[in-house]
């Protein structure tokens, strides 16, 4: 280990035990040999969470409540995951208000899970501070404003999911209860503050220093016809991918590796990918509403936008879509007939992905005549992104590797932090290792 | 006076500020028990002029060691335990709202010393002892509050 005082090594290991900023438990290790990159291993060591096996033998109903416990910060993308690919595997039609405010829901979860990753989270390392209590200290105008942005998320949660973390309203057919126009309309004024807010504060994000790094990466992402995706579309990529969740396995694999209790999805033949804010952005552009556009385009994000760090920008702009979205969706709002539909159980197969905030999540659920699970597979966000943000590392770091270890060690949790990785959700992770040799 | 008791009660020790709260509660006395989320911590105390906060703490001292800081007036002397990941615990609440201006008047918070965190487990003795000593403290002082 070198320090800034001390004549630089080439070779070594630089190594972070415990990274902080990200949800989990992971490390980073990373091998040097005469200043050239050895390896990269992005470990993630928080323990197996066993949710797939924890599924099986319980009733279908169940499958919304165990699995918003998956996450705290995302629990609604594996309630989503799981309803939908239940209602697929039943010929289930939700009824359309049900699905605005499913989207609504889910517009809640970005916007609290952005707001948390772009100020508490990731703008500490552009401005160069330890953390957001050193941000907020001399940005408390931004500091504030982020902390009721956040909050209005939660209120958005809290009011359609019983509550704001681990949401309980979700029920296969639609919702346990379904809330008159009048509880929604609560929100409107402070939408409009937030709307107001999240468009000015993007010019703050843009102003950050950004590394000149670009990559060539296969962006995946849904794609509906004529929505932004959250719950549903296809699931396509620059490169040719256009498939049905059910083909999912045909294309995509998870490996095991050593390193990791997280497994690392590939695409068959292909390799790494990246999912999340960016890939979104990049594969949807058009379906933005005006506003969020408009903000990118001031951001100087041009699509395609091929620099990882620039993924703060692309969050940015997704809380102004996920707040123009609620504002929309409460606007037209009229309570449905009844909160769910009902259905006839029959043993079935069903698949979905829905756009978690940091990336693509999917799910199978195959149970019996009885309605009992036999079998699961939920992929989180954070297992496809891990070998990309390794491939990141391996080709960033020769553009930092003469600089001191801290900075080496700052700038490579920086470039992790790009994807907001969830290792909590992904185990089945960080601590920096660099070795030179 | 706000009492909120923070922790997990399936974890150990890390039930200690929990226990607090919910003995506080038995003993007919305001207390909330909290999972120490910071965000919803400082959304908690927001308006309210006097806060005790209970916690686990290690600082390397003896199980059930009793720490006590006026938060208002002296930083909590927190070393980054670097697992802290997107959770912003009662420390951070604490300096978020020092940098904000949102901290209470007053805000004491006492620090349990735990030994284990093993899930599903139960607080260690020397936990318990200390449990039954800031009851007793808050309590009396609760009381002398209230009587004014």
């Amino acid at each position: 280990m070198t320090s800034s005082g001390e004549p630089r090594k080439k070779s070594g290991t630089i190594k972070v035990d415990y990274m902080a900023r990200v949800e989990g438990e992971g490390a980073l290790f990373i091998k040097l040999k005469n200043d050239q990159v050895q390896d990269v291993k992005l470990k993630i060591f928080e323990p197996p969470r066993l949710f797939e096996s924890l599924l099986r033998g319980r009733h279908f109903t169940e499958a919304p409540d165990i699995t918003a416990r998956i996450c705290g910060i995302c629990p609604v993308a594996y309630q989503m995951g799981s309803v939908h690919a239940i209602e697929r595997a039943l010929g289930i039609t939700i009824h359309p208000m049900v699905r605005q405010l499913r989207r609504l829901l889910y517009a809640g979860e970005w916007i609290e899970s952005h707001v948390l990753h772009i100020y508490m989270l990731h703008a500490p390392d552009f401005l160069g501070y330890r953390d957001f209590v050193e941000l907020a200290k001399d940005h408390p105008e931004e500091a504030t404003q982020a902390l009721r942005l956040k909050k209005l998320g939660n209120r958005i949660m809290s009011l359609l999911g019983g509550r704001e973390i681990h949401p309980v309203s979700v029920a296969v057919g639609g919702f346990y209860k379904t809330p008159e126009r009048a509880h929604l309309e609560t929100l409107t004024e402070d939408l409009k503050w937030a709307l107001d807010v999240a468009v000015a504060k993007a010019e703050f994000l843009a102003s950050f220093e950004y590394p000149d790094f670009e990559q060539t990466y296969e962006f995946v992402a849904l794609s509906h016809p004529n929505e932004y995706p959250l719950n549903e579309g296809r699931l396509v990529s620059n490169k040719g991918l256009n498939i049905d969740a059910s083909q999912y396995d045909d294309y995509f694999v998870e490996q095991h590796v050593k390193h990791s209790n997280a497994l690392h999805s590939v695409i068959r033949g292909r390799g790494s990918y990246q999912t999340g804010p960016l890939a979104r952005l990049n594969l949807n552009f058009s379906k933005l509403p005006s506003v969020a556009r408009q903000v990118a385009e001031h951001c100087g994000v041009r699509v395609p936008c091929l620099n990882p760090f620039k993924s703060i920008l692309a969050r940015a702009v997704e809380v102004v879509f996920a707040l123009d979205e609620a504002q929309r969706i409460i606007q037209t709002y009229e309570p449905p007939p009844a909160p769910r539909v009902a259905y006839d159980v029959h043993a079935a197969t069903g698949y979905s992905i829905t756009e978690a905030p940091r990336g693509i999540q999917f799910n199978r659920y195959s149970f019996d005549e009885n309605g009992l699970i036999q079998a699961v597979k939920i992929v989180p966000p954070t297992s496809q992104n891990q070998k990309r943000i390794e491939d990141d590392l391996r080709n960033f770091i020769p553009s930092i590797v003469s600089q001191p270890v801290e900075e080496i060690t700052r700038r490579c949790e920086q470039a992790v932090r790009n994807y907001d990785p969830c290792i909590s959700c992904a185990t089945h992770f960080l601590k920096l290792t660099l070795e030179r040799e | 006076m706000r009492i909120i008791g923070c922790g997990n009660a399936d974890r150990g020790d890390d039930a200690a500020g929990i226990l607090v709260a919910r003995r506080l509660r038995e003993l007919g006395l305001d207390s909330i028990e909290h999972a120490g989320d910071g965000f919803a911590l400082l959304e908690l105390w927001h308006g309210s002029e006097n806060v005790v906060l209970v916690d686990a703490v290690l600082s390397g001292a003896a199980p059930g060691t009793v720490s006590v800081w006026d938060a208002e007036s002296e930083p909590l002397r927190v070393q980054d335990c670097g697992c802290s990941t997107h959770g912003f615990g009662p420390a951070e609440a604490i300096e978020i709202g020092r940098a904000l201006g949102r901290l209470p008047r007053r805000i004491r918070v006492y620090g349990i010393e735990a030994a284990q965190f093993e899930p599903g487990s139960t607080a260690s003795p020397e936990v318990l002892k200390a449990v039954d000593r800031i009851v007793g403290e808050l309590a009396r002082s609760a009381n002398t509050f209230a009587a004014r």
